[in-house]
């Protein structure tokens, strides 16, 4: 009998999706999932602020202050929205790798593009951090309700709601589009590229605030970016072109065509790019790191390391340079130069914030210093390497990457800011590698989880909360420091910064070997666990 | 019964098929024709192409130029009806980590829209006759390799396709699983299934497929009848080697591996 052609309900799928999500959930616990964790955290600090958002909309609708009610529930549906794009991007659950079942597995079945949106839309609705989102969106269309023309408000807000839901989709496949492959990377730069030109201008005006208003120069000519009512000035202009204020619009009456026909438009466009990018990504999966043969050459001689462990370092460098983290880095410490060269004043304050911001967002690379080596981890027990040696070239890649990455905001910082504040300032950021390195040596050793390349993929850290905390938790101690010592001068500055990364060199040398023989210990385990 | 007019056309058809991935061209513009029926053996050393070409041909990977057609559908304009009319076991064989053997096949139906009845009764016999009936409540991700390549084996028959795309089947499986397998290649192409298999164990093609395609660096160097290619006594290895150019390999010393270490 041929098999039935048409007519496959996605929904009746629910409970192979629901089986398969929950049991990828649970197999390396319940609250080391990166999805339980934003809720968790999403739901401790963002729902209090959500709920009592709510509650002032509700009150100042029910007695009768509508502009109030009109400008908080713009906020409430600002919050919502970005609530929609930013959790999904965070937890990666996008492309549904590792959710449940697999698009790119599906593309065997004859299922559309569309009906494979479906399926991730259907995999979405499995996960409790989209249970928060939903819980919030239907808060948000009750509070319309309350509004002064509700029915108008609730469809407004339904197009928000659903607009930004598939906005997450579509923002999250094109970047994953963009970034898995050569041409695709080449044109995100290219916009990058063309996107600095007003990071340029914005950088190089003079901002002042007076008498509640404030106002940018720029090329000896003021302008006003919002003044004290808030209905004026270039600020006040953009954001009448917010989905959120043409949901306030519609409820107002004051732009209920405008307000639909943008927010239908959006939703459209919306849906449109989704299934193109998903159509565009499963039929063209990403392509491989480096088309042209891999030359490594020996570093050996050049950081005085003897040849092995050169290489090795050089194949991590290698690695870890064609993933978003570094890609991110680069933009951040090219960002952060051209405001030192403009603005020098601000100097201190952007090397204090993109410095850590640099070390912050590669903290990933120590607490999963396995993620991408897949099944090849085996391949490091083959080599005449020891296991200490091994872990010693992950670190050692990490740093350089982390070097390579500050190398251009320092050298800015060293003339704009000055040595002894620049120089203390990369002590500390050193300080801190060395102690994440120290501990993320045995998480990443005990619950490595696999990384891809390029693919738009959650940036899976190993180990779940605690390590997380631990890594924010050691920005205490050279940044305490600094703080402290700061006031008695910058060369005290940095002599502590010296001194702490004396001692935090020294703890992660010490603990080198142990790990070493961690990894001995459980390289079979590890082989599992990055085989998924 | 009179034949169907289509039934003299080739079931798959390539038309200068090409796939590039950045500046490397795996598959370098390969036309091919496959009749109907038949049992087709795709081989080619390593890196040539023949699971480039498999992906494409079965809509797992856009093609960069050209196009293939299956049963005279274009595998660009309408791969979801392609897609209904075949059935595959890709090299990576794509299973779910955390669903069950079983799960897999009552997904399957359920996707093809098979009755829940068909679904389970022709799902029970493909896993009894694979071995696997007793393991059914295993997750995939907890399956040994060849239970995993029977299990989809096993799914990708389950909706009776016409066309049958096999990639390495036989990598991997203990001796009784390869016999059972043959077998039942054996019965799918008495029955009329056109069979696409790509293998590097000569001494099974040869005892299966009657048609060979050669693909050397992305393109194709020969395509025979295997009766034709054996004749004059030579064996399919003496093809391929010729075919794939490694007869003209350079001589080389390798004296120093004589040479004891510590």
């Amino acid at each position: 009998m041929a098999a039935r052609e048409d007519g496959l309900s996605v929904f009746s799928l629910r409970s192979f999706l629901w089986r398969s999500y929950w049991r990828n959930v649970g197999k390396g616990g319940l609250w080391k999932n990166a999805n339980m964790m934003t809720v968790t955290v999403f739901s401790l600090l963002g729902l209090p602020v959500l709920g009592l958002l709510w509650a002032f909309t509700a009150i100042s609708f029910l007695t009768g202050e509508s502009q109030r009610g009109l400008m908080l529930s713009e906020i409430f549906l600002t919050g919502i929205m970005v609530g929609w794009i930013v959790l999904p991007l965070l937890i990666g659950s996008v492309t549904g790798r590792g959710q449940g079942l697999e698009l790119a597995r599906l593309m065997q079945f004859p299922l559309s593009a569309w009906k494979l949106f479906q399926v991730g839309v259907l995999t979405c609705l499995m996960q409790p951090v989209y249970w928060v989102l939903l819980l919030g969106s239907v808060l948000s269309l009750v509070v319309l309700g309350f509004g002064p023309h509700p029915v108008q408000g609730i469809v407004a807000g339904l197009l928000l709601v659903l607009s930004a839901a598939v906005l997450s989709w579509a923002i999250g496949l094109l970047l994953s589009t963009l970034v898995s492959s050569r041409r695709g990377r080449e044109i995100g730069l290219g916009i990058l590229a063309f996107g600095m030109a007003p990071v340029w201008i914005l950088i190089s005006g003079d901002y002042s605030f007076d008498d509640d208003s404030l106002t940018i120069t720029l090329l000896d000519r003021t302008y006003l970016l919002f003044d004290e009512t808030g209905r004026q000035g270039i600020l006040a202009a953009l954001r009448s072109w917010t989905p959120s204020a043409w949901v306030t619009g519609v409820m107002s009456g004051s732009g209920t065509i405008k307000g639909i026909l943008s927010l239908g438009g959006l939703l459209a466009v919306s849906l449109l790019v989704a299934v193109l990018s998903l159509k565009r990504q499963l039929a063209h999966p990403p392509e491989s790191i480096g088309t042209s043969a891999a030359r490594l050459r020996t570093m050996g001689p050049l950081l005085g390391l003897p040849a092995a462990l050169g290489t090795a370092t050089a194949k991590e460098l290698r690695y870890l340079s064609r993933t978003l983290d570094a890609l991110m880095g680069y933009v951040s410490g090219g960002i952060a130069s051209i405001w030192m060269i403009l603005k020098p004043e601000h100097g201190p304050y952007v090397i204090a914030l993109v410095m850590p911001a640099i070390v912050f967002n590669e903290m990933v690379i120590p607490l999963n210093n396995f993620g991408l080596d897949g099944k090849a981890v085996d391949r490091y027990r083959l080599l005449p390497l020891s296991s200490r040696q091994v872990v010693m070239s992950k670190n050692l890649a990490y740093l350089l990457l982390v070097l390579i990455e500050l190398a251009a905001p320092v050298l800015v910082a060293l003339f704009r800011v000055g040595a002894p504040y620049t120089l203390a300032c990369l002590c500390g950021c050193l300080s801190v590698c060395c102690l994440t390195m120290a501990w993320g040596n045995f998480v990443s050793i005990r619950s490595p989880a696999p990384r891809e390349f390029f693919n738009f993929d959650s940036s899976e850290q190993a180990g779940g909360m605690l390590p997380i905390l631990y890594s924010l938790a050691i920005w205490a101690v050279p940044g305490g420091l600094g703080i402290g010592l700061m006031s008695v001068g910058p060369w005290a500055f940095l002599g502590g910064e010296i001194l702490l990364l004396g001692l935090a060199a020294g703890v992660w040398v010490a603990t080198l070997g142990s790990a070493g023989r961690q990894f001995e210990n459980q390289a079979e385990s590890m082989r599992e666990k990055l085989a998924g | 019964m009179s034949p169907h007019p289509n039934d003299s056309k080739p079931i798959i058809e390539t038309r200068g098929l090409i796939r590039r991935f950045g500046e490397k061209v795996a598959v370098a513009g390969i036309d091919l024709q496959v009749p109907r029926g038949s049992f087709f053996g795709f081989l080619g050393p390593n890196g040539a192409g023949k699971t480039t070409t498999v992906r494409m041909l079965t809509g797992l990977l856009a093609p960069t130029e050209g196009e293939a057609l299956i049963a005279g559908r274009s595998i660009r304009e309408q791969p979801v009806e392609i897609k209904r009319r075949i059935g595959v076991v890709p090299d990576t064989l794509a299973l779910f980590d955390r669903l069950s053997l079983w799960e897999h096949v009552t997904l399957v139906g359920r996707i093809y829209g098979l009755t829940k009845s068909d679904t389970e009764s022709r799902g029970e016999e493909l896993l009894t006759l694979l071995g696997l009936w007793e393991d059914r409540g295993v997750y995939a991700t907890d399956a040994s390799h060849g239970m995993r390549k029977k299990t989809a084996l096993a799914i990708a028959l389950l909706h009776a396709p016409k066309v049958l795309f096999l990639d390495e089947p036989f990598e991997g499986i203990d001796p009784i699983a390869s016999k059972v397998l043959r077998d039942l290649l054996r019965l799918l192409s008495s029955q009329g299934t056109t069979i696409f298999l790509t293998s590097h164990i000569l001494e099974i093609i040869e005892r299966l497929v009657d048609r060979v395609a050669m693909i050397v660096k992305g393109k194709i160097e020969l395509v025979e009848p295997l009766a034709v290619l054996q004749s004059g006594g030579r064996t399919l290895e003496e093809a391929f080697i010729t075919a794939a150019g490694a007869d003209q390999t350079r001589e080389v010393d390798l004296s120093w591996l004589h040479g004891k270490t510590d």
